[in-house]
């Protein structure tokens, strides 16, 4: 039953080789292999064991296994999660109460060791973590016990990874990301509010046939997190040129130019929404005529308003400076908002953080 | 005014390439390559488009170019899957389908057969032992002494 292949998991219920096969493309297109790595994917998904994963939940809203769960192609995205490798979930589970709690102790031991965890949401510290308690358990302790018996840890989701809205000044309840908790384990962080749902699964899939998948220094998959959405985004050519929409409703809205000065976090956010899009691919918030959030970043709740434009370094605020010197040079200006822009985070986040550190942060 | 008649160009109108070359003109220029490494070495190759950049005209251009052959299979697995022989032997078109008819994946391949229409071995042995069972079931290939 450990050892049971994905391959086998399809053919006992009922499907071919074919099946198989066209998993393995939508997953290999997902993470835009090339093709000699999608072809070694294949080949090892034919004899890899199907993972075990245990989804578990702290300060959260649901919204990632909602992205999940609701994704475009249920089928495909359940089929990986659900059906073959999900052993545990809280939230998706027809299980309560005590009988909830021994199946995750069983799914555990059977696999202790080797399953993958997954964490979303973030973990509060103070008052020994009384702010989060699931079972009567708190969060940090739970999130302790079954980090020990991970072959690895998935932080799913900006909370997870970063902190997230619970982490958001001036942070009530002292939240911490999964990475700050669990050290001895590796940590991927799989960022985003939500992440899009095929990064989740792509994660996974990559992690069961070729292990720990390269990470940025934020420790996300650089397959997804590669690139900026600045750097992707098919109105990159509109900021090149200095035409940028002044308001929602204006001509240069309309005519679908550069939403840089409507707020957008594009030029300082990793992820991979303007190539793998929402929705079943149909677009993604830039294309709907809204300005990136940048929410797959550390902090983003608190980048100073999400329709205030990222500033250049002019010295001084000024909105000419900022058009001026979009229109004059976007490329090396987009590089340098992006510079100031992240020492700027920097910054808010060590400050954040000496906040936290004291007993009782003051709102 | 509807929202569907608000058009929202994807590229700037006045922006051709200056030399003329799409990225549907570098394709056909890999396609040709790996047909000969094909007739050479029988390697197979495969481009991914699912995740490529492509422009509105980049796709009709691909498609006048490959046209359509004279094979063209359906595929209903786990998914839908649409296989289509170019105008070129050996060339294939491969779009796999989600249950909501959005293409989930598509991609050229060169290879005499798609490896995804053979029938794999295992399949078939499940398939003489399911068919054996009839057989036994039915008594119709039973010797009679």
């Amino acid at each position: 039953m450990a050892d049971e292949t994905i391959a086998e998991v399809l053919e006992k219920r009922g499907f071919t080789r074919r099946a198989f096969l066209q998993l393995c493309a939508t997953v290999t297109a997902a993470l835009a292999l090339s093709p000699a790595d999608a072809a070694e994917m294949t080949r090892r998904l034919q004899s890899a064991p199907r993972p075990t994963v245990i989804y578990l939940s702290y300060q959260e809203c649901t919204g990632c296994l909602e992205s999940l769960t609701r994704s475009f192609s249920p089928g495909l995205a359940s089929l990986i999660f659900n059906d073959i490798s999900l052993a545990f979930n809280d939230t998706l589970q027809a299980a309560a109460g005590e009988a909830a709690e021994s199946a995750k102790d069983t799914a555990m031991k059977k696999a202790w060791g080797k399953y993958l965890l997954i964490v979303d949401g973030s973990v509060p510290l103070p008052q020994n973590g009384a702010y989060c308690t699931v079972a009567g358990r708190s969060a940090i302790s739970d999130l302790k016990h079954a980090a020990g018996g991970a072959a690895a840890v998935v932080a799913v989701g900006t909370c997870a990874a970063f902190g997230g809205l619970p982490y958001a000044s001036p942070n009530p309840t002292g939240a911490v990301p999964v990475s700050d908790i669990v050290r001895d384990r590796p940590v991927i962080n799989v960022s985003g509010c939500p992440p899009i749902a095929e990064v989740i699964t792509g994660v996974i899939m990559y992690y069961t046939t070729f292990g720990l998948p390269a990470l940025d220094r934020l420790r996300r998959p650089t397959n997804f997190y590669g690139n900026s959405i600045h750097d992707r985004c098919y109105r990159r050519p509109f900021y090149d040129r200095g035409l940028f929409a002044k308001t929602f409703d204006d001509e240069g809205a309309r005519q679908g130019w550069c939403l840089f000065e409507l707020g957008c976090k594009g030029p300082v956010t990793h992820n991979a929404c303007p190539t793998m899009k929402w929705n079943g691919g149909t677009s993604f918030p830039i294309e709907s005529g809204h300005p990136c959030l940048g929410c797959s970043e550390p902090g983003f709740w608190d980048k100073g308003g999400f329709y205030r434009p990222l500033s250049v370094p002019t010295g001084h605020w000024s909105r000419a400076g900022v058009i001026g010197g979009a229109a004059a040079a976007g490329a090396v200006t987009g590089l340098a908002v992006a510079a100031v822009a992240r020492s700027r985070q920097d910054r808010a986040q060590k400050n954040r953080q000496s906040g936290t550190d004291k007993k009782n942060p003051k709102p | 005014m509807g929202p569907s008649d608000v058009v929202i160009p994807v590229y700037p109108v006045a922006g051709a390439p200056s030399n003329g070359m799409t990225v549907a003109d570098a394709l056909i220029q890999e396609l040709a390559a790996a047909l000969v490494t094909y007739l050479r070495t029988q390697r197979s190759h495969v481009i991914d488009l699912t995740c490529m950049p492509l422009s509105g005209e980049d796709k009709e251009r691909l498609d006048a170019y490959l046209g359509l052959g004279e094979t063209s299979m359906d595929i209903h697995a786990l998914l839908r899957t649409r296989i289509e022989e170019t105008r070129y032997a050996g060339v294939w078109r491969v779009r796999h389908y989600g249950p909501d008819d959005t293409v989930q994946s598509e991609r050229i391949e060169v290879i005499d057969v798609p490896e995804i229409a053979r029938a794999s071995t295992a399949d078939i042995g499940r398939s003489a032992q399911r068919l054996a069972a009839v057989k036994g079931e039915e008594g119709v290939w039973q010797t009679k002494p």
